[in-house]
């Protein structure tokens, strides 16, 4: 479903420059979990802009379902996140002066949807996630795993094909970590192909179907 | 969403859309005041037919001349026809006129009880009383007959012999009023006999003949009925009429000088001008050029106010460009300040836009919400501009009617709002938005969306 060839992500600061990825080449098989471990600053959030479209390589292919998306300009991964990838985010990145709701509804808007649709659509998807009693409530409102479980809700609302998740449980308590971690793992049961990014092997190893880990740029199986 | 972000920052908001609404209101006010202006003027020539007639002269005008043309030496072309009776004859018989009359101006002094005036008397022929504003007096009749010894005056020369006169439903009002006029019934006055004197030319006695003065300047005392009383002219400016009017036949028979400047006697007496001036009234604005062209071919001199109309145009097109200028400023400032606000909610909203951008918001998606903000502060700015330009021209036409025209027949409206000029500042305010949303949201759109997200709070 996803296969990077060769890509090379390089940052210049003055006359240094920094391989934040390094040749990378490797397959993701539709509906598979994989799980992306590396420590802080080996290169692993780089990789996942990349495969989200939030950043270009600078050489390489990213080809997803065989179509090379390294080319493409920002509306174009604007387009391809929208339909095809879900982002979940550490920092959860919720509009904290909105609803959870209004949260959810934000990727249906950019879709097209119509107002009713936008609404009945994030309700399911709220309803999925186990918040189906905190609709109204604002985004500063919410605990952590709630949040998180918001974050989820408007990753999925728009049935994208992958889901990015960039260490979904790094902030939130071990209670908290597993509850997510069971969202995602059915998630995967249902079909969705899930790419997460985590500095903690044991995660990974709970949940994924495949661990690669990414050391100085450099992904390894 | 826009109305959202607006609502969340609506102390700002609000203060950005004062701005609009001062700018628009002041626009609005302006501009009204130089459309009413012109409409006003306007419609007083046009009630005083003064678009559909000419005054034949002896002498040219030039009133191209103008402001700048002040220095020039006057054209002094003399009309190569003499103005009498034969020349209105055959005016008169022309398909396009509708009435032609000499214009007799009188010196007289006037008296009414035991006040007296000073002041001009014109003449009318008694074709003129179905024609405005001679057909909707203020109080009496027109002239009964060409050589009655009737007379029409104005409020203003009854109110020179110090008589503040009003109808009997009106009296209660000026009761009200502080003036040092007296008080009169206009009905009272109808019927009244008024007293005009008149300079004439008199035989003198057999010794001055003797000494070889022949001639001497006397006055000759004329009565006449007061019938009617012309109404005020709907908007102040330079008075249009003669205060006092008589009937054609009347004025012709009044004792006078037969010129009104030295100048004239040596001139126009001798090229055979039995009159100073002729005034043609025509039957429509089109049937004025048809005379105009025949009079230029004639070599006939004449003015029309309708020459000076796209003089007049002009200038009231400079008036109302430098209003609407002193009201662009308002708005413009207005414009910065949406930009100010729009700038410092990209910066407040970096992250928001990095949000909206990662789950697949286009560029276009994010300007479109910046230019949503500001088109709608500008059509909201432009509501709240137009209601209040409104408000402030309907106080100052209170305030201008009640202590500067309390006499005024009519509520005279300073300011006009036509239906364009409405539409004109809701568009122009949300063009104005628009143009200063347009930097903000081009750059709220060009924001990287990880730089956005890295953005903490």
């Amino acid at each position: 479903m996803i296969e990077l060839v060769s890509v090379n992500k390089i940052y210049s600061k003055g006359p240094h420059q920094i391989a934040a990825s390094n040749n990378i080449s490797c397959t993701i098989q539709e509906g598979e979990f994989v799980a992306i471990v590396g420590k802080s600053g080996s290169g692993k959030s780089t990789l996942l802009n990349l495969l989200a479209g939030l950043d270009t390589a600078t050489s390489g292919k990213i080809l997803f379902e065989g179509t090379d998306i390294s080319s493409f300009n920002a509306n174009q991964y604007a387009q391809h996140r929208l339909n095809n990838i879900g982002i979940i985010f550490q920092s959860f990145n919720l509009i904290f002066s909105k609803t959870a709701l209004e949260n959810v509804m934000l990727p249906l808007i950019f879709a097209g949807y119509s107002t009713a649709a936008r609404k009945q659509k994030a309700q399911q998807a709220l309803e999925m996630v186990g918040l189906g009693d905190r609709m109204q409530h604002k985004a500063n409102e919410l605990s952590g795993g709630e949040a998180q479980r918001v974050a989820i809700a408007r990753a999925l609302v728009n049935d994208p094909k992958v889901l990015l998740a960039d260490e979904p449980t790094g902030n939130l308590d071990s209670a908290t970590t597993q509850e997510i971690l069971d969202i995602l793992l059915s998630l995967k049961t249902r079909g969705k192909t899930i790419i997460m990014i985590t500095h903690d092997q044991e995660i990974a190893a709970q949940v994924a179907d495949r661990i690669l880990t990414i050391k100085d740029g450099l992904l390894s199986e | 969403m826009a109305r959202q972000n607006l609502w969340r920052t609506r102390l700002r908001t609000m203060l950005t859309l004062i701005g609009v609404i001062i700018g628009i209101g002041a626009l609005i006010s302006m501009v009204s005041f130089g459309i009413g202006l012109e409409r006003n003027i306007t419609d007083k020539f046009k009630s005083n037919d003064l678009f559909t007639s000419l005054t034949i002269s002896t002498k040219a005008f030039n009133f191209k001349g103008g402001p700048r043309g002040r220095n020039k030496p006057e054209q002094k072309t003399e009309s190569a026809v003499p103005l009498n009776d034969s020349l209105i004859t055959v005016i008169q018989k022309r398909p396009e006129v509708a009435i032609a009359y000499p214009r007799l101006t009188i010196p007289v002094r006037a008296a009414l009880y035991h006040d007296t005036s000073e002041t001009n008397l014109g003449s009318l022929p008694m074709s003129m009383a179905k024609y405005p504003p001679y057909n909707q007096l203020y109080d009496g009749r027109y002239f009964s007959s060409d050589s009655a010894l009737e007379a029409i005056v104005s409020l203003d020369f009854l109110r020179q012999l110090g008589l503040e006169v009003c109808t009997k439903d009106k009296l209660a009002h000026y009761q009200q009023t502080d003036t040092a006029l007296t008080l009169a019934l206009s009905d009272t006055l109808i019927g009244k006999e008024l007293s005009l004197y008149s300079a004439s030319l008199k035989s003198t006695s057999p010794f001055a003949m003797m000494g070889g003065i022949e001639n001497m300047i006397g006055e000759e005392e004329t009565k006449v009925k007061i019938v009617g009383i012309l109404k005020e002219e709907q908007f102040s400016g330079p008075a249009m009429r003669e205060e006092i009017i008589l009937p054609i036949a009347t004025a012709k028979k009044m004792p006078s000088l037969g010129f009104d400047r030295i100048s004239d006697m040596i001139s126009n007496k001798n090229k055979g001008n039995q009159y100073a001036s002729i005034y043609v009234k025509t039957k429509s604005m089109d049937d004025l050029g048809k005379l105009k062209k025949f009079l230029d071919k004639q070599k006939i001199n004449y003015f029309a106010v309708d020459d000076g109309l796209a003089e007049m145009k002009k200038a009231f097109l400079i008036l109302d460009s430098v209003l609407g200028i002193i009201g662009l400023i308002s708005l413009l400032v207005a414009g910065f300040g949406i930009i100010n606000t729009m700038l410092m909610s990209i910066l407040e909203r970096k992250r928001e836009i990095g949000i909206m951008k990662a789950v697949g918001g286009k560029n276009r998606d994010i300007r479109m919400i910046f230019f949503f903000e500001a088109g709608f502060i500008g059509l909201v700015g432009a509501l709240g501009g137009i209601s209040l330009g409104y408000g402030l021209t309907r106080i100052a036409n209170l305030i201008v009617n009640n202590q500067y025209m309390k006499n005024a027949d009519e509520f005279v409206d300073m300011f006009s709002f036509p239906w364009w000029l409405i539409g004109g500042s809701v568009l122009f305010s949300i063009i104005i938005s628009l143009l200063a949303g347009l930097y903000p949201a081009i750059r709220a759109s060009s924001i990287h969306p990880i730089d956005a997200l890295r953005q903490t709070g």
